[in-house]
């Protein structure tokens, strides 16, 4: 059996060679199948810390977590027949995928103990729900940059809208999902702490940001404030946005891969 | 509604900087846990503005976008109140919830000044076993009577052997002429009254570990905070607005499905 460092080294290796697959083929189902190795690794990494950690929550479980949902919702994109820019959608997920699990796997936090008061539903629930709406997000992104790429120059708005509605459909779902991941981060904060704001902690002014920023995503699309090219744009934005403000701060010291 | 875009612009970069800021001086912001914002502000706020100005500034974008939340929200639910006759109960159900999800937001706000501004926090109380504690001026005395403590005795932790991982301290809570007992734990606090008593650490950690003359103990931190109640109150209304707003999405796309 490998270690958790193992299945996800692995699991990250594999998800690099599977980017250039969806240039070569547009087949659904090779497309999920490539994928399905890397997803397999990455859940048996994830399985592998818990192990190590249950009934508390594995310290730095997100750099690890959040490429197995990303990978997960992208054989989802994959099997979006009906929507033209999912192939183009699923290039730049694969290619995020690349980098976040390539950057956890070079930048690991891994070393640390679990944490007593790591013990509580809300913490796990905080986590995974976390990760799950970074994907979201991503996915939301990519969906940006497909309708960019495809409209290049096209300054027709009807079909335009049409195509960053895939973008804020994903990014709507993550909004939901990272507002209950706050909402079950404070509520464990609160039992834990006795406060729903730890100061101590700066994640959380990371994780407000990226509220903040996909509250103005929605109220950009409700209410056609902007163009829609500039809300493409900052939907697409999102991508780098969820790199700096959340991935970043999970980095830890370099490790050579051998 | 321009105004609220650029508000939450302006909050991604403050709470970024903010971000730089508590990482790099965790002390001047850590005492915010315990101490209301504005004995904070005229302690460490005021005199260190090269690193906690973002905070004053998050202060006043978050009243603005309270301000314009409240506003703009109420400025629809009365046109939505005056439509209401032309409209299905169930339409009208559904077009409530982002509204009701924007007063949720402004309740969470609320609870959280509250909080910082009303709050009484007792930071620490060690307890013992058998020596009653006085909480403050409240009247009440809490003694521990007992501390029993899970040790974990598996393989699949190595390093955990022998650790603690279960807490339960049996508490004795005394308010003048009535008693109950209660049980603290991790993430379990006990509430008495308007104070919430919430574990911070305890002793030993290990199997036969600490000092013998007083290896049982516990360190409480008491809060009496009406804030609570305010954000618990907003998260709930929020939470519903938003089942009611993905509900409604879903119920009006089948059946403009199923029309067409």
């Amino acid at each position: 059996m490998p270690t958790a460092q193992i299945a996800f080294k692995l699991a990250a290796l594999l998800y690099l060679v599977v980017i250039p697959l969806p240039f070569l083929t547009s087949n659904r189902k090779i497309l999920i199948c490539g994928l399905l190795p890397g997803v397999c690794f990455n859940a048996m990494a994830i399985f592998l810390r818990y192990e190590l950690a249950w009934p508390m929550v594995p310290m730095y479980i997100s750099p690890v977590m959040f490429p197995f949902f990303l990978g997960l919702l992208s054989m989802c994109v994959a099997l979006n027949k009906k929507d033209d820019q999912s192939l183009t959608a699923l290039k730049v997920c694969l290619v995020l995928l690349g980098i976040f699990s390539l950057s956890a796997v070079l930048f690991p936090k891994d070393f640390y103990m679990p944490y007593w008061k790591f013990n509580s539903l809300f913490a796990h629930a905080f986590m995974a729900m976390g990760a799950l709406g970074k994907g979201f997000f991503i996915v939301s992104s990519a969906y940006a940059v497909a309708a960019l790429v495809k409209h290049r120059g096209n300054q027709r708005a009807e079909l335009y809208g049409a195509d960053i509605a895939g973008s804020f459909f994903w990014g709507a779902t993550g909004y939901a999902v990272w507002t209950v991941s706050m909402f079950c981060g404070e509520m464990w904060s609160y039992l834990g702490w006795g406060t729903p704001v730890v100061w101590d902690d700066a994640a959380i002014l990371t994780t407000m940001a990226t509220w903040f920023f996909y509250t103005c995503f929605l109220h950009l699309h409700l209410t056609g404030t902007w163009s829609v090219r500039a809300r493409a744009w900052y939907a697409a934005a999102g991508a780098p946005m969820i790199y700096i403000f959340n991935a970043i701060p999970d980095f830890g010291p370099y490790r050579a891969l051998f | 509604m321009k105004l609220a875009i650029y508000i939450c612009l302006a909050l991604v970069m403050d709470l970024g900087y903010g971000y730089l800021s508590i990482k790099r001086h965790t002390t001047l912001f850590a005492p915010l846990n315990d101490i209301g914002v504005i004995e904070w502000s005229e302690t460490y706020g005021l005199h260190n503005l090269e690193h906690t100005a973002w905070f004053f500034i998050l202060i006043i974008l978050l009243t603005f976008l309270g301000v314009n939340t409240f506003i703009c929200t109420t400025d629809r639910m009365l046109v939505l109140t005056r439509a209401r006759k032309n409209m299905e109960p169930l339409r009208f159900m559904f077009s409530l919830a982002p509204h009701v999800m924007h007063y949720a937001v402004l309740i969470i706000l609320s609870g959280y000044l509250c909080s910082y501004l009303f709050s009484t926090v007792i930071p620490m109380k060690s307890l013992i076993p058998g020596m009653p504690v006085p909480i403050g001026n409240s009247g009440l005395t809490v003694t521990m009577q007992k501390l029993e403590l899970d040790y974990y005795t598996g393989r699949r932790m190595p390093l955990f052997y022998n650790y603690a991982l279960g807490v339960q301290a049996r508490l004795l809570i005394a308010d003048g002429a009535h008693q109950r007992q209660a049980t603290l734990g991790i993430n379990d606090p006990v509430w008495s009254g308007a104070y919430g008593i919430f574990l911070k650490d305890y002793s030993p950690r290990k199997k036969d570990g600490g000092m013998k003359r007083a290896s049982d103990r516990v360190d409480v931190s008491i809060r009496k905070d009406y804030g609570v109640y305010f954000y618990m109150a907003g998260m709930l209304f929020f939470f519903v607005g938003l089942l009611f707003y993905v509900y409604g999405m879903v119920y009006f796309k089948l059946l403009k499905k199923g029309t067409s």
